[in-house]
């Protein structure tokens, strides 16, 4: 029954593949936008390099408002008119693949260096077999990561399971750093396909679905930095769909992976072991209630992540899938607004090209504007509308 | 006139005099000593020693390993000849000599895998100084050589001094 759902064909509207069109269009742009940073010290690109973005900063600046402006006017239209679209989820979840890879070809370090210090954490050990907890990326002497990786001077930040997991699109870079970057970006892509299926069977919702996948943090952060975020949070719906089916060992095995991936995971461990017991009981679940929770759950570390550096856009993907499913409309428009506020971040140090200076302030009052504005719309419309 | 010689003979011949004299000083610090044998968390020490092994993995890695352990067995050996229990000072000595000949061997292992070792043999040579330091400034405090001759069992004789020359010896880069 669930299969013949799956397959039941729909065709889009016209206008739903316009927009679809006009997203994917805009990402391609966005794509070939990103090739504009390239660091003059990246030597496999340095035939690309133009320098544009250290000499037009107030040019790049605008052209990121422009297109992050495009993109979420693409997002927002596209879920305001998905439910009057009757499709099936395979031909929606086909649309989504298709618009958000044409982000793989995107320049990785447009926004975050993370991506070049997975590849040099991930050299070091698999490559020079050290133990990247112990010694630094710049003990290896004439290493060519050296000239752009940014955190060579860093001891290994991530969890051993990432560590672990990164060893697969590492070697199938074989040494190539063009192919270990794309590698790397696959791998967080085919995570975010597991991220998305999860979403969606755990909520069986398309507009939850579209919230969470189409997001363009969610893509950007994915597909263009390739952040392990993503792959955090792929283990941690697993285990609430393993839990749900009360597979809780193998649950737990992948809770444990989770955490080891980047730690801030552990924040959901009451929310999972309450689902285990309420699911072991037999007890009815209130699903949006779960969903409050698990998001709150994740908030915490978000929130708490300036007392270690501060906070980056990406932490956003640790609360965004469950955000998505608690259906409530401004809960929505809440978490549309805050991506869109964490992706102006990048203006600051992109239009100054310092962390110093007025870009603390101004990273703060880009991030909170947005979801302001959305708040006080919100509270405007419940009290007069 | 003769005064003013005198007074600047005596400065001089003062300050000289004040001057300690300074035998390899470094400023490589040595860890705080551990768990001594006969304690009853030893055994759980030398157990998490053997695990830290192979959390130490890679030539760089395995430096920073015997160089700590090293370092360990050095501090345990003074502080067990500082307690006149030069049975067990002696193989804590030797456990901390043969550590340091470790250390070569992984640094040209990593030398040969295109590893900065700059760093690590300049931190090897303080290494060297203030071990070589602690060894000497042990000397006057134990005998020459013990003999241990426990009742029911074979005697043992340790040649102190020759033992903590031989370290100074291998500590010479």
């Amino acid at each position: 029954m669930k299969l013949k759902r799956l397959l039941k064909y729909g065709s889009f509207s016209r206008s739903m593949k316009m927009l679809f069109w006009g997203y994917g269009f805009s990402l391609s742009l966005f794509s070939l936008f990103s090739y504009f940073f390239i660091d003059p010290n990246f030597t496999a690109l340095r035939w690309l390099y133009s320098g544009v973005y250290a000499d037009y900063r107030l040019l790049v600046s605008f052209g990121y408002v422009l297109f992050i402006a495009l993109l979420y006017l693409f997002y927002v239209l596209i879920l305001e008119n998905i439910k009057t679209q009757n499709v099936s989820f395979l031909s929606l979840g086909k649309k989504i693949a298709i618009t958000a890879s044409v982000l793989l070809f995107s320049y990785p370090a447009m926004l975050s260096y993370d991506l070049f210090n997975y590849t040099t954490t991930a050299k070091t050990l698999f490559f020079y077999k050290e133990n990247p907890y112990l010694i630094m990326p710049i003990e290896f002497l004439n290493e060519p990561f050296l000239s752009y990786t940014h955190a060579a001077n860093k001891l290994a930040l991530y969890g051993p399971s990432w560590l672990m997991l990164s060893g697969i699109p590492y070697n199938l870079g074989f040494s190539n750093i063009l192919l270990t970057l794309f590698q790397f970006k696959l791998f967080a892509a085919l995570f975010y396909i597991g991220c998305s299926y999860f979403v969606w069977k755990l909520s069986d919702n398309k507009q939850s679905l579209l919230l969470f996948a189409l997001n363009p943090l969610v893509l950007i952060e994915t597909f263009v930095s390739g952040h392990n975020d993503i792959v955090m949070m792929f283990f941690v719906l697993a285990t609430i769909f393993l839990i749900l089916r009360k597979q809780f060992v193998i649950a737990f095995l992948l809770f444990i992976i989770s955490v080891g991936i980047k730690y801030a995971s552990i924040a959901l461990l009451p929310f999972m072991v309450f689902l285990a017991w309420r699911v072991s009981k037999n007890q009815r679940i209130k699903w949006k209630t779960i969903w409050v929770f698990a998001a709150i759950s994740m908030s915490i570390p978000f929130l708490l992540s300036p007392l270690r550096e501060e906070v980056y856009p990406w932490y956003a993907i640790w609360f965004l899938p469950f955000a998505a499913m608690i259906r409530k409309q401004y809960v929505k428009y809440l978490a549309i607004a805050f991506t869109l506020g964490l992706l102006l971040r990048y203006i600051p140090f992109m239009y100054l090209g310092t962390h110093f200076g007025i870009a603390p302030i101004a990273k703060i009052i880009l991030t909170v504007f947005p979801v302001s504005v959305a708040a006080l719309c919100i509270f405007v419309r419940k009290r007069y509308v | 006139m003769n005064r003013l010689y005198f007074s600047l003979f005596f400065l001089i011949f003062f300050l000289v005099l004040s001057f300690k004299p300074v035998y390899a000083d470094s400023s490589y610090v040595l860890p705080y000593p551990s768990f001594m044998p006969g304690n009853s968390l030893y055994k759980a020490r030398l157990l998490l020693e053997y695990v830290q092994e192979f959390w130490y993995f890679g030539n760089l890695s395995q430096f920073e390993y015997v160089r700590k352990q090293s370092d360990k067995y050095l501090v345990e050996a003074k502080t067990l000849f500082e307690y006149k229990q030069y049975l067990l000072g002696v193989p804590a000595l030797k456990k901390s000599d043969a550590y340091f000949i470790q250390e070569e061997t992984h640094l040209m292992e990593a030398k040969k895998q295109a590893k900065d070792i700059k760093q690590k043999e300049l931190t090897r040579k303080l290494q060297a100084q203030k071990h070589t330091e602690v060894l000497l400034s042990l000397l006057p405090l134990v005998p020459k050589d013990f003999h241990w001759n426990p009742e029911k069992e074979e005697s043992t004789y340790l040649a102190l001094h020759d033992e903590i020359k031989e370290a100074v010896k291998i500590r010479k880069l």
